[in-house]
């Protein structure tokens, strides 16, 4: 699932334009990204709530580095790294701040309205932030730049600043960790294959 | 599952193989079941669900309000109260270096206690005016003075160099890192990531001897960085653009990369020296 070279193009000529200060480019540049931005803050952050934090950093970090982006890396290459760094920096703060309970006025403890979203549907999605959460930090990312952004090694290489076999290591034993967690071992009870997946720009 | 066979199920996966490895990781049984687990757990990281609709419109607009604004490098609220902290800070430092000065002074007046722990004290207080201290014992007016007067610079210092990372950047000609001595490098570095730092850099040139320096032992530990990718060495202010920002410095391979340190977008990127 690579970008085309149309796709490459596109955002060339939308960089390009959004540079010389057009805000209608800009504007259809990160819209045809967020989707794939918000998923990769999604997988490395491991909730909704602070993928949406995340993720709206990294569009924010975007607009404001875009002046400097001199376009050797692809403009998504260069995104994705934003929306790491944002994805990490959330998870940081998450760890530093205690958990907040909502209370309502009569003080009983009351529903999170975002904790519906937290609580996905599907025990499988459970499973896979369980599973993703477990992994070392720097394993979670390259898998999660590898599967969901769709970087090769060298980019990902570019973006962690690790040698390239360090990146095939770390996404090997990633990929492996996660397919013991979700149950994925030899004659084991192997889970169906979910199919959603974020279109790519 | 060896180390070699897990790393050639991966390639496989990832279409990284050329016609003969394909085929050798097509005849081991081993390897195409690991590629068959592997599928399965991708296939699961690759299930996420879509963002919220008014999140990603809030997020949009809020990026799109941003567009052509200069990056705020210190909040506005958080540079006042500095403001109004750091005088206040002075006073208590000089005030306590009286008292200290004063205690000094009492120990040494003959029939006193014979203890010169007070001198110690009030000489370690402030390393970097180590030279300053009077060596004569009795001289504790001039300890006291010294103290105080390096504590309100160091106020100072700090009020300029918050003052200066918000105001427009001079220009880059002439530009030249301000730091080179170990001593002040730790005095910037010694701060976590986030581009608090006096050292200002104005040229690609400067980031990568700041690299360069700030990278060679031995060196207090240069704190942290929000940023990743290769290895931080500190931070400082890049004045090379307008308005200067507050950036991370990191070693990466070759190069020395300054990122900016609110948004780690790179800034400049220099070969080492």
């Amino acid at each position: 699932m690579r970008p085309t070279d149309d796709q490459r193009g596109d955002d060339r000529q939308l960089v390009a334009a959004a540079q010389a200060g057009d805000r209608a480019a800009l504007e259809s540049l990160l819209r045809r990204h967020y989707d794939r931005v918000h998923a990769v803050c999604r997988r490395i952050a491991g909730s909704s709530r602070d993928a949406d934090d995340a993720a709206q950093e990294a569009m924010i970090g975007i607009v404001r580095g875009l002046p400097r982006f001199d376009g050797r890396a692809q403009f998504s290459t260069w995104a994705y790294r934003i929306a790491t760094n944002a994805a990490l920096d959330e998870l940081r703060r998450r760890r530093r701040r205690p958990p907040l309970a909502v209370v309502d006025d009569e003080g009983r403890e009351a529903v999170d309205p975002l904790a519906e979203r937290t609580v996905e549907a599907s025990t499988d999605r459970l499973s896979i932030d369980a599973a993703l959460a477990a992994l070392p930090e720097d394993f979670r990312v390259a898998v999660v730049l590898r599967d969901i952004g769709d970087l090769d090694y060298a980019e990902i290489a570019e973006v962690l600043g690790v040698p390239v076999g360090t990146v095939k290591s770390r996404i090997a034993r990633g990929r492996s960790q996660l397919a013991a967690a979700l149950g994925n071992r030899p004659g084991g009870d192997e889970r169906p294959i979910p199919t959603e997946t974020p279109d790519r720009p | 599952m060896t180390d070699d066979q897990l790393l050639l199920a991966n390639a496989y996966v990832d279409d990284d193989l050329d016609a003969h490895e394909r085929a050798s990781a097509e005849a081991d049984a081993e390897v195409m079941a690991e590629v068959a687990r592997l599928r399965i757990a991708i296939a699961a990281v690759r299930a996420v669900e879509p963002p919220d609709e008014a999140r990603r419109e809030a997020a949009l607009a809020a990026a799109m309000r941003t567009s052509g604004r200069p990056a705020p490098v210190a909040p506005p609220v958080a540079r006042s109260a500095r403001r109004s902290w750091w005088p206040a800070a002075g006073i208590a430092a000089a005030l306590l270096a009286l008292v200290i000065g004063g205690a000094a002074v009492l120990r040494a007046i003959p029939g006193g206690d014979d203890d010169d722990s007070a001198v110690e004290l009030s000489s370690r207080s402030d390393a970097a005016s180590e030279a300053d201290v009077p060596a004569a014992a009795g001289d504790f007016t001039g300890a006291t003075t010294t103290i105080a007067a390096s504590a309100t610079a160091a106020a100072t210092t700090e009020q300029e160099a918050a003052e200066q990372s918000a105001a427009p950047a001079p220009t880059a000609a002439g530009a030249s890192p301000t730091t080179t001595s170990p001593a002040s490098r730790d005095a910037s570095a010694g701060t976590a990531g986030g581009g608090a730092s006096s050292v200002v850099l104005g040229t690609p040139a400067d980031v990568a001897a700041f690299a360069a320096v700030a990278k060679g032992p031995p060196q207090t530990p240069p704190g942290t960085s929000r940023c990743t990718g290769g290895e931080y060495v500190g931070s400082a202010t890049y004045s090379g653009i307008t308005p200067a920002v507050p950036v991370d410095v990191f070693v990466v391979g070759p190069d020395a990369v300054a990122r900016d340190a609110t948004s780690c977008v790179e800034v400049v990127r220099s070969p080492l020296p």
